[in-house]
């Protein structure tokens, strides 16, 4: 990468019906998922709830949240692939649960030197020639943010599958003139497919993919930025 | 959202390409309305805004006063370089352990090294076998102005085999048993 993001993180998010109640900090420790360490410090932390609609808690490297239609754990502090370890377990352990759909997802906060190229990047992405015809004084426009997403099909053709990726763009709430990007990386899970149960189609997609799905954001990332800074004005 | 900052007030505005306020990604409650629930993207809503998600009509615990619903996981470092790790032997005398390392960015050739123990985490001593998978993140941190570079040493863990996986295996294994003939033997 060209450009280095100034901060980098990773979430894993699956759609479905879940019990929240069971995902403690002691059930992961019992099933070897977390040391005894990540456990108690967790378990003795004021931020954790733990109950039949939402189990929310964190360690010193990932935050984990489930509600009753919604599964998403997310990694603090610096990146480690052992996030993606810790959701194939978790999966693994309740392969019986009906996911719909995984998110396989990456941030990255990128600052720039001066503010003249953090408005570059907004202008490049989304030029403002309409815009300001608008309110041509006294205002201004400005890009909030910017969403793309890429289909598993040609433009006007029948979608092959379900899954997409979906780059967002916006400014950083973390570094100042910073932008912050996102993708990600959406699967389809089908029910059951070839006797296969739905968490563990999801637990086999984390542990092939989030890796090549981490390569194909830092590419990605560093493509829109540095191409948005090297366009002309 | 306030639409007031110094950010906004004092840049040109031929050259304001982005909004410079009000970007709480974490927090922004305007977002919660339009949120679908299918999606699978960032946990922008992270903790209140995902709790509005439940249906009325259902009970919903009330969260203890000292839980903070709201914040954002802290993410807050870049990531320099990452290697995974194979354990090769393991040194007690010297404390050390030696290594087999396989980064995961860039085209950096894999090498071995000598990684002394103080590193692990008390948590992670008893996976310190040959043969166990360890996670080395290189990072770089910005706190108050000051830039502070560190390294994570994370071993790999993965649940037991559960009795259905064992026996998956097992039966997977006859049905190709089944299919297996013997070759013929050459004259």
């Amino acid at each position: 990468m060209t450009r280095t993001a100034d901060i980098f993180g990773s979430s894993v998010v699956a759609v479905g019906a879940f019990n929240p109640a069971i995902f403690s900090p002691d059930w992961l420790e019992r099933n070897k998922l977390i040391g005894k360490g990540d456990a108690d410090g967790a378990t003795k932390s004021s931020a954790i709830i733990i109950s039949h609609q939402a189990t929310v808690f964190e360690t010193e490297w990932f935050a984990l949240q489930v509600l009753e239609n919604q599964f998403s754990l997310t990694s603090k502090g610096a990146l480690t692939p052992a996030i993606k370890d810790l959701a194939v377990g978790i999966f693994s352990l309740v392969p019986h649960t009906p996911i719909t759909a995984l998110g396989l997802n990456f941030l990255a906060h990128f600052k720039f030197g001066a503010e003249a190229e953090y408005h570059k990047i907004g202008d490049v992405l989304a030029p403002k020639t309409i815009w300001d015809g608008l309110y041509p004084e006294g205002r201004s426009a400005g890009m909030q943010v910017l969403s793309i997403r890429i289909q598993d099909a040609d433009r006007g053709s029948d979608l092959r599958t379900g899954n997409e990726k979906r780059i967002s763009i916006q400014p950083s709430d973390k570094v100042r003139f910073g932008v912050l990007m996102l993708l990600n990386d959406h699967r389809e899970i089908r029910g059951s497919a070839d006797g296969i149960f739905p968490a563990d189609q999801a637990a086999s997609i984390v542990d092939s993919d989030w890796q090549s799905s981490c390569d194909d954001a830092i590419r990605v990332f560093d493509y829109v930025v540095s191409n948005a800074l090297a366009a002309r004005d | 959202m306030t639409a007031t900052s110094t950010v906004s007030r004092s840049v040109n505005r031929n050259s304001y390409g982005f909004q410079g306020y009000g970007f709480q990604t974490g927090l922004d409650l305007n977002s919660v309305s339009v949120r679908e629930n299918s999606s699978t993207d960032f946990a922008k809503n992270f903790g209140v805004q995902d709790l509005r998600t439940i249906p009325e009509e259902k009970e919903v615990v009330a969260p203890s006063a000292g839980v903070a619903l709201d914040r954002e996981p802290d993410i807050d470092a870049a990531v320099i370089q990452l290697w995974e790790g194979r354990v090769l032997d393991v040194n007690l005398e010297n404390d050390v352990m030696n290594v087999l390392l396989i980064a995961k960015m860039g085209q950096v050739p894999d090498h071995t090294a000598e990684i002394e123990l103080q590193w692990v985490v008390d948590q992670d001593r008893d996976l310190v076998v040959a043969g166990a998978v360890f996670y080395l993140t290189l990072y770089k941190k910005t706190r108050r102005g000051s830039i502070q570079n560190s390294q994570e040493l994370r071993f790999r863990r993965r649940p037991s085999w559960t009795k259905v996986q064992v026996q998956k295996v097992y039966s997977d294994a006859d049905q190709m048993r089944a299919k297996m003939r013997a070759r013929p033997i050459a004259a």
